[in-house]
């Protein structure tokens, strides 16, 4: 019972960490930046959903609205704040997206305090399975679910369709794509827009197993900052099956590695990590920069 | 004279300026302190403090910050401290977040100590930024009173560190609280443990083995957690397995006891549950663990809980309640680190009125003798002073029922 709950566990946790990865996947595609606010973000518009329910609006409205409006500002936010540092240093655009972690998780606590919410799950209570066997929450199998959806959806949006090709284009070079005509400005708003979006949601889906705080996504950014990097931080696919692998294999380290026990299961994402950027730094399932001479 | 020379003057004479300034602000400071006592005049004593009020432990530290002005607020609108050169003077307290980070505890320590110029420290928030500048605040004989940590090294060698002292009962009497309860049922039972991975998680830990030492009661499981993990599910899940009777908490972060209680009813295991004090929250961690408290949750108290019926009459706690009202509008009054905060104000008001000399040693001397009543302690709790604990020395178990604490022992 024990090794098929900490997988079914394991799975669990990587959904969350998936979720949130995805995200980081997608403004980095769209505009070759790591938004290290992205889970910040996502944690406002989650806030935005409670406030929405906690007024009597149905949860799956609630979320709807949070995701359409975290489209808006986060299309907002690249327009006014992050354009003016793209295309230039981009330790500077970091440095910008670790402020505005800082400041918006200020901001969430001068709103709503710091005390615990409980966001409602849009899945019904309960699971799948026995005690004796291994429980699987619905709660988590509809986190996955969302996730294939979102996945399939991205790959569907960047691989098909002309404006998918924009994205590529302009996150591979900008310049080229403006003398081609293409709106990069408004192409790499949308980009921050759709990352917002896919926050929000994820969000959503993981603040009923987190807890609503404003802090609630910081210890998550480190795994998925690990998924994005292991899945090679432009495959949507790839991110959301490295995150499994980070939940499972940390779970399982955690049981059956005596050494590594409870309290450095932290440790085995990082050293993951590591050995990515030391050895493929492209990532399991990334492409290989190319460059033509 | 050449160029080069009268770089080098210039130069020299740039140097000699901002030496003789900087020797100019360091004799401004110790003036200050030498002549006349840091943080005194004739009609304010100033205070200050340190407190997570961003971060995982935020929720905490501002219930404590809270707590602690709706006191000092209610002392100021009745005119002050008297102290003992007959002079009433009010309480004005200087406090700063530092997000549970013991670095920014320091600095914090630094500016309230060099540019603020406080009198004494009072209720720093948590253990580790509390072990961060507990030998400055000794080596420079600043008082560092009533820290909001149940950690034993802040109070058990007060010869030592005669400036640092801790208020609440240590971790070690809460873990052997639980030990009396479980081993006074005098039957069989197994418990599973889960600890944060630190100093605080262990001293739950000694304090509950020694405590059930030699009796019925058996730990069978025992795992540990990093204060950054996400979840617990995988501590749980292992935890569960051993299918013991009580799963002890020793689990410092609110969500992460309310997502573990949560899971393990999500596993079919249904264990009674012990919640350390700190963690005991109905709308932090219970609520949101959606258990209903049917098989059992307890935890331990040494105050008066806003919610509990009983104490509906009673003058403090009334007091209590209407002072949060005024002083914090909108926060929670039944949160344990509220009413910690409010009854180590009492305690401070209560020294800075029996000092028998209004510096900072004589503070000091009238913390380490402190005795008698303070508002909102259970009935047959006092201040006890003692060089070697907190001047708090028990708890009473306590069983959440009807959506809210009552004692049962």
């Amino acid at each position: 019972m024990n090794l098929l709950q900490q997988v079914l566990d394991g799975l669990g946790s990587g959904s969350v960490y998936a979720t949130l990865a995805l995200a980081l996947v997608l403004v980095h595609r769209s505009t070759g930046i790591v938004n290290f606010a992205q889970g910040q973000m996502a944690v406002i518009s989650t806030y935005v959903a409670w406030t929405l329910y906690d007024a009597g609006v149905p949860v799956w409205g609630a979320i709807g609205a949070a995701i359409v409006l975290s489209l808006v500002v986060g299309a907002l936010v690249e327009r006014f704040l992050i354009r003016r540092f793209e295309g230039g240093e981009p330790l500077a655009a970091i440095v910008v997206t670790v402020g505005l972690l800082i400041s918006v998780n200020g901001l969430v606590s001068l709103i709503w305090g710091t005390v615990l919410k409980q966001f409602p799950s849009a899945f019904p209570p309960g699971g799948v399975g026995s005690g004796s066997g291994g429980t699987i929450g619905y709660g988590t199998l509809g986190t996955i679910g969302a996730l294939l959806v979102v996945v399939l959806a991205l790959n569907w949006l960047f691989r098909h369709t002309r404006l998918g090709l924009a994205f590529r284009a302009v996150a591979a070079n900008p310049e080229s794509s403006a003398l081609l005509g293409l709106p990069v400005g408004r192409l790499l708003m949308l980009g921050w827009g759709l990352a917002a979006a896919v926050g929000a949601l994820a969000g959503c889906l993981v603040a009923p197993k987190l807890y609503l705080a404003p802090e609630m996504m910081d210890s998550v950014l480190t795994y998925a900052l690990a998924a994005a990097v292991l899945g090679g931080l432009n495959s949507a696919l790839g991110t959301v099956l490295a995150a499994w692998f980070i939940g499972v294999v940390e779970n399982l380290a955690g049981t059956y590695v005596s050494f590594v026990g409870g309290d450095m299961k932290i440790a085995v994402p990082l050293v993951l990590m590591v050995l990515i950027l030391l050895f493929k730094p492209e990532g399991v399932f990334g492409h290989k920069e190319v460059r033509r001479v | 004279m050449n160029q080069a020379q009268s770089r080098v003057l210039r130069a020299g004479v740039l140097l000699a300026a901002a030496v003789l300034s900087l020797a100019a602000c360091g004799r401004g400071g110790t003036s200050s302190s030498g002549s006349q006592t840091p943080g005194i005049t004739d009609t304010t004593v100033k205070i200050g403090a340190s407190y997570a009020l961003s971060g995982p432990l935020a929720a905490n530290g501002t219930a404590a910050m809270n707590g602690a002005k709706s006191y000092f607020d209610a002392i100021n609108a009745q005119g002050g401290v008297k102290m003992s050169d007959g002079k009433t003077r009010k309480i004005e307290v200087v406090k700063y977040d530092d997000g549970y980070d013991p670095a920014r505890a320091v600095q914090n320590y630094k500016k309230l100590t060099t540019q603020d110029n406080v009198f004494a420290l009072f209720q720093t928030f948590g253990t580790a930024p509390n072990l961060a500048i507990m030998d400055s605040a000794n080596a420079e004989k600043v008082p560092q009173l009533f820290v909001h940590s149940g950690a034993a090294v802040f109070s058990q060698n007060q010869q030592a560190k005669p400036y640092t002292v801790g208020w609440q009962p240590t971790y070690e009497t809460e873990g052997a609280a639980y030990a009396r309860f479980l081993t006074a049922q005098d039957k069989d039972v197994t418990v599973a443990v889960i600890s944060q991975n630190d100093d605080l998680g262990k001293a739950f830990v000694n304090g509950f083995t020694s405590g059930i030492a030699g009796s019925k009661v058996k730990i069978v499981a025992q795992e540990t957690y990093q204060a950054t993990d996400p979840t617990l599910d995988s501590q749980v899940t292992k935890l569960a397995a051993s299918k013991a009777d009580v799963l002890f908490s020793a689990i410092a972060i609110p969500k992460l006891t309310a997502g573990a209680l949560s899971k393990s009813a999500e596993l079919g295991w249904n264990p009674e549950h012990l919640l350390v004090s700190l963690v005991s929250s109905v709308d932090q961690v219970i609520k949101p663990s959606g258990l209903d408290g049917s098989h059992g949750i307890y935890s331990t108290a040494f105050v008066k809980a806003a919610d509990d019926q009983q104490w509906a009459t009673d003058k403090d706690v009334q007091d209590y309640i209407a002072r949060m009202k005024t002083s914090a509008p909108g926060a929670d009054p039944t949160v344990p680190n509220a009413a910690w905060g409010y009854g180590a104000a009492a305690t401070l008001v209560k020294a800075l009125q029996e000092a028998k000399a209004v510096t900072r040693d004589g503070l000091v001397q009238e913390v380490q003798s402190l005795s008698g009543a303070v508002p909102l302690l259970l009935p047959g709790l006092e201040l006890h002073a003692s060089l070697d604990g907190p001047p708090i020395k028990e708890l009473h178990v306590q069983q959440f029922k009807d959506g809210k604490w009552s004692l049962v022992d």
